[in-house]
């Protein structure tokens, strides 16, 4: 992978996400880590090499695939990306929306699930009004509530302090039992030792595999 | 502790469900005020030409109707009145053996005075001012006026008589009127042609304000569709609102037209629209939306199509 002329920041990377496999995703700042997210979750097409999302070549897929696929895919993005004139609860309400999911369903799920993460009060809080862990967890909560079959948060935990950070971890530990695929990319190393995931650590572009076993159907793919 | 629980939404206060807020901002944004100004001073500018349009069509169609086919031929008095009578009636036979003449009538002297009263009051019938005599002429339907031929024909019979021709009069009216519907549908087509490219520059400049948000949904799977509809509203609703302003201002400034010209009423005929112009007129603010509408759908598709 790479940017305009710039060279390679991603290379050689070959590896799978088995369905309902958790990883964490390591490495040092700027080792590539949000790159290589931005590719599984479809902000990037690789520049060389294929990538194979849920069985599918990306790059043959249709522009309406590529939109019901990022559908399938929820996102922490490291930098949030809350739509900022929205409220806590219609940005967590929007991927049910875009889903076509019925307001009865949607006013069910959302104060719920924002309750877990601990946001139950600022249901009608706009992304300003809040702090930047609590911005976090809206993303967080955006991006599990339709649960997805890929779920990748990229640092979740950099804004909040060690005992909600393994609470979010619980929140994903659960959407894999749940079924979902998911991905963690941090560099909190105390956190990732208290998880028995393998892990993925990506060292100046390239990709070396620690720990945990590999099993499973090889459906979500990634390749590049 | 682990799972998210269920049955928690009890003590989870929410105000009753709202209507889903739209991702693309609506308020405080600096495009809506222009879009809205934009659209009211295009619909009021075509709702204007569509009045011009459709009050022109009416007169003329009025017009046609009291003077297509008619001559009146006027006889200077003489003092008289016996023998006017009489050259009048000489005339009237002798035109209506013209194939061109459908029927010519001598008007008597009490119609003739029924006729000027509005202007020069009661006369009393008794013939005491000395009235020229008219003759009312109703051409065979289709038959276009030898005005020369019929000029030698009354001469030669009264030759003092003088032919008062509606049809140059008609004619000068109809290309009048022909003009200003040109004209009326000149300033339209522009007025649309300027709508259209304002809604497309505001449905690609709200996409670049909206970058951000826009991006973000793409990003979680919205489709270009649902974008682009959520663009069409804003501009709809924002359209729809200046249209309406534009009618207002338009009846208004017909309604005060209307009084002004009320004083001048008693020479010209009183401006009417009829239904049909009166539909075009009241749905305009409705069209226009509806054009804007699919100009932004269909511009920000384009724009979207550009994007990964
Ligand atoms: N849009 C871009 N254009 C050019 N270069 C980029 C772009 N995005 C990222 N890079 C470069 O790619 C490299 C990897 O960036 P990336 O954001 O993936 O790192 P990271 O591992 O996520 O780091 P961090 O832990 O700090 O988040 C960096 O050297 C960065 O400068
Ligand atoms: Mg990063």
């Amino acid at each position: 992978m790479r940017f305009g002329r710039s060279a390679d920041i991603l290379t050689d990377i070959d590896f799978a996400v088995e369905p309902g496999s958790f990883h964490f995703l390591t490495g040092p700042s700027g080792a590539g880590k949000s790159t290589l997210m931005k590719l599984m979750y479809l902000a990037l097409l690789p520049s060389r090499g294929a990538l194979t999302l849920f069985g599918h070549d990306v790059r043959k897929l249709s522009r309406r695939d590529l939109a019901a696929t990022r559908r399938e895919i929820g996102v922490v993005f490291q930098d949030f990306r809350l739509i900022r004139h929205l409220t806590a609860f219609e940005n967590v309400a929007l991927p049910l929306r875009l889903s076509g999911i019925d307001d009865r369903t949607v006013n069910r799920h959302v104060p719920e699930l924002l309750d877990w993460v601990g946001l139950a009060d600022h249901l009608d809080a706009v992304p300003q009004a809040l702090s930047g862990g609590q911005q976090q967890r809206i993303a967080i909560a955006r991006a599990v509530i339709s649960r997805p079959k890929l779920l990748l948060a990229d640092e979740p935990t950099g804004n909040v302090d060690d005992r909600l950070a393994m609470r979010l971890l619980y929140l994903f530990e659960e959407m894999h039992r749940m079924g979902s695929a998911v991905v963690v990319a941090t560099h909190n190393e105390a956190l990732v030792s208290r998880f028995p995931y393998p892990r993925l650590m990506l060292e100046r572009g390239r990709l070396a595999r620690v720990g945990g076993g590999m099993a499973g159907r090889d459906e979500s793919r990634g390749r590049q | 502790m682990r799972k998210p629980r269920v049955a928690k939404t009890a003590d989870v206060p929410r105000a009753p469900a709202k209507r889903a807020a739209s991702p693309l901002r609506t308020k405080g944004d600096p495009g809506a005020r222009t879009l809205m100004v934009i659209a009211a001073t295009a619909a009021f500018f075509a709702i204007s030409a569509l009045m011009v349009l459709a009050a022109g069509t009416q007169l003329v169609s009025q017009w046609r109707w009291a003077f297509d086919g008619a001559v009146t031929i006027q006889i200077p008095a003489t003092g008289d009145a016996a023998a006017d009578t009489t050259r009048a009636a000489a005339l009237a036979t002798a035109l209506e053996a013209s194939d061109q003449v459908a029927r010519a009538r001598a008007l008597g002297p009490q119609e003739i005075e029924r006729l000027i009263e509005p202007w020069l009051g009661s006369l009393d019938g008794t013939g005491s001012i000395p009235l020229p005599r008219l003759i009312d002429v109703r051409l065979v339907s289709g038959a276009t006026l030898d005005l020369a031929a019929l000029e030698r024909r009354v001469k030669s019979v009264v030759p003092e008589a003088v032919i008062d021709d509606h049809g140059r009069w008609v004619q000068g009216l109809g290309q009048l009127a022909r003009t200003v519907e040109v004209l009326a549908v000149t300033v339209l087509a522009l007025v649309g042609l300027a709508v259209v490219l304002a809604v497309g520059l505001a449905a690609r400049t709200a996409l670049a304000l909206h970058r951000e948000t826009v991006d973000i949904l793409h990003l979680m799977g919205a489709e270009d569709g649902y974008v682009a509809g959520l663009l069409g509203r804003l501009v709809f609703r924002r359209t729809l609102v200046g249209g309406l302003i534009g009618l207002a201002l338009a009846l208004a400034t017909l309604s005060l037209a209307g009084q002004i010209g009320s004083g001048v009423g008693a020479v010209l005929p009183p401006l009417t629209i009829g239904m049909e112009g009166w539909i075009a007129i009241l749905t305009a603010p409705l069209t226009m939306a509806v054009i804007s509408w699919l100009v932004a759908r269909t511009s920000a598709l384009a724009a979207l199509r550009r994007r990964v």
